[in-house]
């Protein structure tokens, strides 16, 4: 049977990525070049080096890994395969890094890649915003570890950027493939850098507005033990996606225009609803969303039919509704389709 | 512990609804020894279809005789799978336990309830490497179709093409 030419194996692409990002790692342990001329520079504390991932959340927090502590560093790839994905950097004495030569180095680097087939990376999201993943690239992904003393008062100042502020928006159809990694909750991942991502919106500031509100209210929610608060946020996200709460930017640029379509685009969204959200549709939206109840059930619960729940979430810009998010998952139903023919 | 057998295959709404909208029902009913589907997603197609979408009209036609409706006993103990699944999904499950056989979903709560019961999970691109496997239909085949449920169905697979995860890939 002919079919089209072979690409190079999925896991392959995968394992070199993994590979490739715990390299830089290293590299940014060592104090190497990033390969833009800059050079991180190494803070060392007794006999410890930490790693921190770049990106912040929504609230400003990092994660700090340690190398040599067996914690493990999320680094946000952001590549083709599996941004997001948890890469653990243990068993690597901070001692030994300091002091080895490149030999060296290359023997760590096996050690640890070794490591990678042990990573864990089953994703949890259950809609996020593009299924289109982008060209793999390498040095916008893999330049996002820097070193600091324990104390976090003190940052290299390779590609630092504080939050998303600094950075370009993703174009529409060029969004990233977005995963949450396990072990994290769903408000974790929608504060998370992908969970921004995953809105899939070149109005970058205003999603960061929005899911840092996000993260606020799902909080408070969980002080509180409400059941409510999916209206305010599924009202916010709507009025994002559809620009309703910007001004008419665009409005007047000259026909044809990318700036005068994207306007009327907006126009159209705003005139085919004549309310807000009601309780129920947000609520059902958050829930699913979060993963509480199913895409059916949440059509259920909003009082629609599941295709009509469907073109809502579409609206509101999640695109990735059903199927397997991991290479687990799928492998899993693999197996069970494959079983079907014993 | 007896052996579970993989068949019948209980189907619910997400793979009824993505091989209809690439008018693959007829694939879906050959391709399967013992396709089955449950009254509340048998229910669940036909409002959809009187909803106006139209491609589910194949599949109500087949309801029956090519893809027979199994009545699923109620569990007593099943308010943890209907809290969070709709009724076809619980009840694709429900007849699982009941019968034995495999659920085939693409929604990822009804993965998660299935498998925490140790229940065995396909899905729709599972389907299609099958069919391919069977030499029942072709990889470009096979590629339009899920690019057409990306587009339409909001599907999703960490894969661009079937052909990755054919098991003769080099």
């Amino acid at each position: 049977m002919s079919g089209p030419p072979r690409r190079p194996g999925r896991r392959n692409r995968e394992r070199e990525h993994r590979r490739q990002c715990l390299r830089d790692a290293l590299a940014v342990v060592r104090g190497r070049s990033d390969g833009d001329g800059n050079r991180e520079r190494r803070q060392r504390r007794g006999d410890r080096v930490e790693l921190r991932c770049e990106e912040e959340d929504a609230r400003g927090e990092r994660q700090t890994p340690r190398v040599g502590e067996q914690r493990w560093c999320e680094q946000a790839c952001g590549g083709t395969d599996a941004p997001g994905e948890r890469i653990r950097l243990h068993g690597v004495p901070a001692a030994d890094v300091a002091s080895q030569d490149d030999t060296a180095g290359q023997a760590d680097e096996r050690a640890i890649g070794d490591e990678i087939d042990g990573v864990e990376r089953e994703c949890d999201a259950h809609a996020f915003g593009s299924s289109r993943p982008v060209a793999h690239n390498s040095r916008a992904a893999h330049s996002r570890v820097e070193t600091t003393s324990s104390g976090g008062s003190s940052r290299s100042g390779v590609g630092r950027r504080r939050g998303f502020e600094s950075e370009k928006p993703m174009p529409r159809g060029g969004q990233r493939q977005t995963v949450a990694p396990v072990g994290r909750t769903a408000a974790d991942w929608l504060r998370s850098t992908d969970g921004f991502r995953s809105l899939g919106t070149p109005r970058y500031r205003s999603v960061v507005e929005f899911t840092e509100s996000l993260g606020r209210e799902l909080e408070h929610r969980a002080s509180r033990r409400r059941s409510g608060g999916y209206t305010r946020l599924f009202t916010r996200l709507y009025r994002v996606r559809s620009g309703r709460s910007k001004s008419s930017l665009g409005s007047n640029a000259p026909e044809g225009t990318f700036l005068r379509r994207e306007a009327r685009h907006r126009d159209v969204m705003a005139s085919s609803t004549s309310s807000e959200p009601t309780d129920e549709l947000a609520t059902a939206v958050g829930q699913y969303v979060l993963g509480e109840i199913s895409l059916g059930k949440a059509a259920e619960a909003a009082g629609m039919t599941r295709w009509e729940f469907e073109e809502v979430l579409r609206d509101a810009g999640f695109e990735a509704l059903y199927g397997p998010r991991t290479d687990d998952q799928l492998d899993d139903e693999l197996d069970a389709a494959r079983n079907l023919g014993e | 512990m007896a052996k579970r057998y993989p068949q019948p295959v209980f189907l619910d709404a997400t793979v009824v609804s993505n091989f209809a909208s690439t008018d693959g029902i007829g694939f879906l009913t050959t391709l399967l020894d013992s396709p089955v589907v449950s009254p509340a997603v048998r229910d669940e197609i036909e409002r959809g279809e009187h909803a106006g979408y139209e491609y589910l009209g194949s599949a109500v036609e087949v309801f029956g005789e090519k893809l027979p409706v199994r009545e699923v006993p109620s569990e007593a103990d099943d308010s943890d799978i209907r809290d969070r699944l709709d009724a076809g999904e619980a009840e694709s499950i429900l007849g699982v336990l009941a019968h034995g056989g495999t659920v085939a979903t693409d929604d990822l709560t009804a993965r998660r309830v299935a498998e925490s019961r140790d229940l065995p999970v396909t899905g729709s691109i599972g389907l299609l490497v099958l069919g391919i496997e069977r030499e029942q239909i072709d990889s470009k085949t096979t590629d339009e179709w899920l690019d057409g449920w990306r587009k339409h169905r909001g599907y999703y697979a960490p894969v661009e093409s079937v052909t990755e995860l054919l098991d003769d890939e080099p």
